[in-house]
C-alpha cells in the first residue's frame, strides 16, 4: 500500500467516532438530547447516567486498549478507500486516548440518557427499600385501615304517593279541603342495608416484629405437633395404599403425561373430499412445512370472486368460513382438522369396509388412535380419583364427539346426481366413530354456486338444520332493475337471503359488489356452528 | 451524411447496456400500468350514482332537505304504515315519487328531488339498524319532538360514519370514496357493543351511503 497518501486515520479512531456518532444518533431520535429533557434530569439521573456511560467505557477499554495506537488504517488509494497494514508506520493519525475515551463516553451517555429517565432512576434508587421490605408472603402484614367514611347524612325520604289521593290533594292546594285526612303525605321507611365484614383468617407467618428465632421455635414446635398429633401407623398404611393405587393405575398416568408431552391432539376430525389439493407442497414447503392452517384461514376474504377451476379453493375458503373464521363467533380448532385431497369418490365405502386399513393408508389411523387413547387414559385418571376417594376430573367428552371421519363427494358430470347427507357409525378399537358422507353434482364457482357448497357443507358436517324461515317474514321483492331509486331499491337486499332462496340477485355482477354478505353469511354460520359445535368436544 | 441505426453503431457492450434500459423502461411502465389497472378495477359502477344522489342533496340546500325529509317522514307514517313497523320501500318509493311529482316539490327540479329522496327513503328504512330498541324507547320518554329527537340521534351516528370516512381518506373525488368505503365496510367486522354511541353496526352499502350522502351533502362536505 506504498500509495496511500499522508490523510490515513487509525480504525480506533474511525470505530469512536462511529459508534459515538450512532449512538448519538439514537439518543437524538429518541429525544433524549432535547435541552428540554435535558433540563428537567434528576441528579440521581444525571449520576446514574454517568456512571452506566462509564462504566461501559471502562468495560471496552479493556479489550480497546486507549493507550495504544491502532495497527490498521484506512486511507484513500488511488481515490479508493483501502486498509493500511502496519499503521503506526505508514504516519497513521490518531485521536489521543482521552479523546476517544470521551467520545464513547459520549455515545454511551447518549442511549443510556434514552433508557434512563427520572422515572427510572427513582426506581432504581428505590430498589433496596423494596427489597428490604416485608412481603406479605413471608410476614403478616396489618390490616388495612378502612378509610373512616362519613357517614351519609340521612336523605329526606321522599313521600310516599298514595293512589287516590290527587284529587283530595289538588282540592287541598287549591283551599277546597282543610286537611288531607288519609291522603296526608307519609314518608318511605328507609331501609336498612346490613354490611358484613369480611372474616379474616389466623395468619400463622412471621410477625412484623417478631424476632427470627421465636418464630424459628414456633415453626419447629409446630411441626413437631402435627407429627405427634396422627398415629404413624395408620398415616404410613394410608401412604403404602396411596402408592399401591397408583402403581395400578401407572400405565394410564404415564400414558396421560406422554400424551401431555408429545403434544396428542385434542380432537381429529377428518375430511376426505375428491377435488385436487388448492396447496400443493412446493420444494421449499418440504423443507419449511407448509402454511400453519391458523395463519391460512386468519383473514379470510368474505366473498371471494371465484374463476373456473377454483373448485378446490372455493370448498377449502367455505370450510374455513364455516368452522375457523373469527368473525362469526366461537370457532373450532383449526389443528383437530386434517382434509384429504384427491380423495377417491368411494372413500367411504372403504372406510365403512374396512376402517382400519383405509385410515392407514391416509396416514388418519395415528392421530385417531392418539385422541381415542388420550381420552381413554382420561377416564383411568378418573377412575383413580374415585379409587383414591378423591372428586374425579370433569369425564372426556364421548369418542364420536372427538373424532369423525367424513367425505365430501362431487359427482362426475352425468353421474345420478346430488344425495343428502347420509350418517353412520364405524368401530375403531371399540370406540364408536361418526361417518358421514354427502354427493353435490358438481362445483360452480360463479353466481350462487357457492351457495351450494356452504349448504352441502353445513348439512354434511352438521347435519340438517332447523327451518327458520318459517318464522321470519316474507322478504320484500328486490327491484334490480331501474335508473332511479337505486338506494332504496337495493335495500330490501338486506332481507334477501340466499341461504333461504333468495339467490337472483347473485347473478348480478353489479349488486353483488354490494350485496350485505356479512349479514347473511353470519346468520348462516352462526346457525350453523350452534348445531355443530355442540356435537363436537375436545379433551 | 447518413445516420446509421443505433444498434448498428452501438458496441455489443453498449447494445446490452440499451437493452437493458429498454427492459426497466418496459418494466415500468407495466408496473405502472398494471397499479393504475387495479386503481379503475375496483367497484365504481355506482359512483356515478352517489355523485347524482349529493349532489341533489346539496342542491336542495338544508333548508329544502329538511322540508323534504320532514314531508317523507309525514307520508311513511300516513300511507305507509311507518309508525307499526318498517315501511316497504315500493310505498315509499310510490310516496316519494307523489311528493317530487306535485306542485312545490322540494328544490323545483323533479329528477333532483328524487334522487335526494332516495337517499331519506333508504335513511328511513335504516333507522332501525342504526339506533336501538332502548334509544328509541329513551327518545320516546325523554323528548318532546320525537322526530327531531330521532334526528339529532341519527345525525350523531352519521358523524361517527363520516368520520369513518375521513380516516379512510376521503380524496377529491367524495361521491368515489363514499361509494369505496361503503362496498368494503361491510367486509369487515363491525360488532358494536351494546350502548356504544361511537360504534355503527354492520351496515349494508344502501344504507352507509344514504347515511353519508345526507351528512355530507347537509354539512358541505368532507374537509
Amino acid at each position: 500500500m506504498s500509495g496511500a497518501s499522508a490523510h490515513n486515520l487509525g480504525v480506533k479512531t474511525i470505530g469512536a467516532i462511529a459508534l459515538s456518532a450512532i449512538a448519538l444518533t439514537v439518543g437524538a431520535r429518541r429525544h433524549a438530547l432535547d435541552p428540554a429533557y435535558l433540563r428537567h434530569l434528576s441528579p440521581a439521573a444525571c449520576f446514574l447516567v454517568g456512571l452506566v456511560a462509564c462504566l461501559a467505557v471502562a468495560l471496552i477499554g479493556v479489550g480497546w486498549r486507549f493507550g495504544a495506537r491502532s495497527r490498521l488504517g484506512i486511507g484513500l488509494v488511488r481515490g479508493r478507500p483501502a486498509l493500511i497494514e502496519d499503521a503506526a508506520a505508514r504516519r497513521t493519525h490518531d485521536l489521543p486516548g482521552v479523546v476517544q475515551r470521551l467520545l464513547l463516553t459520549a455515545g454511551f451517555a447518549g442511549v443510556v440518557l434514552a433508557a434512563l429517565g427520572n422515572h427510572a432512576a427513582a426506581r432504581i434508587v428505590q430498589l433496596p427499600d423494596e427489597l428490604g421490605a416485608p412481603a406479605p408472603s413471608e410476614y403478616c402484614m396489618p390490616e388495612p385501615v378502612e378509610a373512616a367514611a362519613p357517614a351519609p347524612a340521612a336523605a329526606p325520604a321522599a313521600p310516599v304517593e298514595q293512589p287516590g289521593c290527587a284529587l283530595v290533594m289538588r282540592a287541598f292546594k287549591l283551599g277546597y279541603a282543610k286537611s288531607l285526612g288519609s291522603c296526608a303525605p307519609r314518608q318511605a321507611a328507609p331501609v336498612a342495608v346490613e354490611t358484613k365484614k369480611p372474616r379474616r383468617e389466623v395468619c400463622t407467618r412471621r410477625q412484623l416484629d417478631e424476632p427470627y428465632l421465636h418464630y424459628g421455635f414456633r415453626r419447629v414446635a409446630g411441626a413437631a405437633g402435627t407429627a405427634s398429633s396422627v398415629d404413624p401407623i395408620a398415616a404410613a398404611d394410608h401412604r403404602v395404599s396411596d402408592v399401591r393405587t397408583h402403581l395400578d393405575f401407572l400405565d394410564g398416568l404415564l400414558a396421560d403425561i406422554r400424551h401431555a408431552i408429545t403434544g396428542t391432539p385434542h380432537a381429529s376430525h377428518h375430511l376426505w373430499v375428491n377435488l385436487p389439493d388448492p396447496h400443493p407442497q412446493s420444494i421449499g414447503e418440504r423443507f419449511t412445512g407448509s402454511e400453519r392452517c391458523s395463519q391460512r384461514f386468519a383473514d379470510l376474504p368474505l366473498w371471494p370472486a371465484w374463476q373456473p377451476g377454483d373448485d378446490a379453493r372455493l370448498v377449502e375458503h367455505v370450510l374455513g368460513q364455516l368452522l375457523f373464521a373469527t368473525r362469526f363467533g366461537s370457532t373450532a380448532s383449526c389443528s383437530d382438522y386434517i382434509i384429504h385431497w384427491d380423495a377417491a369418490p368411494d372413500t367411504c365405502r372403504q372406510l365403512a369396509a374396512d376402517p382400519v386399513a383405509t385410515l392407514d393408508r391416509d396416514g388418519a389411523l395415528a392421530p385417531i388412535r392418539a385422541v381415542l387413547d388420550r381420552r381413554r387414559r382420561q377416564l383411568e385418571i378418573g377412575e383413580l380419583a374415585t379409587a383414591l376417594g378423591r372428586q374425579p376430573p370433569v369425564a372426556p367428552p364421548g369418542a364420536a364427539a372427538i373424532v369423525s371421519v367424513a367425505c365430501f363427494v362431487v359427482d362426475a358430470p352425468g353421474a345420478t346426481g346430488a344425495r343428502d347427507a347420509t350418517g353412520g357409525t364405524i368401530a375403531l378399537d371399540g370406540d364408536a366413530i361418526s361417518l358421514r358422507e354427502i354427493h353435490v353434482a358438481g362445483v360452480r364457482t360463479g353466481g350462487d354456486g357457492p351457495i351450494d357448497v356452504y349448504a352441502g357443507l353445513a348439512r354434511l358436517l352438521g347435519g340438517p338444520g332447523g327451518d327458520l324461515a318459517a318464522a321470519t317474514r316474507t322478504p320484500e321483492p328486490v327491484e334490480l332493475s331501474g335508473d332511479d331509486f337505486l338506494l332504496a331499491r337495493l335495500d330490501p337486499l338486506i332481507d334477501a337471503d340466499p341461504f333461504r332462496g333468495a339467490r337472483d340477485p347473485l347473478g348480478h355482477p353489479e349488486i353483488v359488489e354490494v350485496y350485505p354478505f356479512e349479514h347473511h353469511l353470519h346468520g348462516f354460520i352462526d346457525g350453523f356452528r350452534r348445531r355443530y359445535l355442540a356435537q363436537r368436544g375436545r379433551l | 451524411m447518413t445516420r446509421l441505426p443505433i444498434a448498428a453503431i452501438a458496441t455489443p457492450r453498449r447494445a446490452g447496456a440499451l437493452r437493458l434500459r429498454r427492459g426497466v423502461v418496459a418494466l415500468i411502465a407495466f408496473a405502472i400500468g398494471w397499479i393504475a389497472d387495479d386503481a379503475v378495477a375496483q367497484p365504481q359502477r355506482h359512483a356515478a350514482y352517489v355523485a347524482r344522489a349529493l349532489a341533489a342533496v346539496r342542491g336542495l340546500g338544508p333548508a329544502g332537505a329538511d322540508e323534504l325529509d320532514r314531508t317523507l317522514y309525514g307520508a311513511a307514517r300516513s300511507q305507509c304504515h311507518a309508525d307499526t313497523g318498517t315501511p316497504t320501500v315500493s310505498c315509499l318509493i310510490g310516496a316519494a315519487r307523489a311528493v317530487c311529482g306535485g306542485a312545490g316539490a322540494p328544490g323545483g327540479d323533479r329528477a333532483r328531488c328524487e334522487a335526494a329522496a332516495d337517499v331519506v327513503v333508504a335513511n328511513l328504512r335504516s333507522q332501525t339498524a342504526l339506533i336501538d330498541d332502548a334509544t328509541r324507547i329513551r327518545l320516546v320518554r325523554g323528548s318532546a319532538d320525537y322526530r327531531a329527537a330521532l334526528a339529532a340521534e341519527l345525525r350523531r351516528r352519521y358523524a361517527v360514519l363520516a368520520s369513518e370516512l375521513v380516516l379512510a381518506g376521503a380524496g377529491a373525488d367524495e361521491a368515489q370514496a363514499i361509494d369505496a368505503l361503503c362496498a368494503q365496510r361491510d367486509r369487515t367486522l363491525h360488532a358494536c357493543q351494546a350502548g356504544d354511541a361511537a360504534c355503527v353496526p354492520s351496515l349494508p352499502w344502501s344504507r352507509c351511503v344514504a347515511a353519508l350522502v345526507w351528512f355530507v351533502g347537509g354539512t358541505g362536505g368532507t374537509r
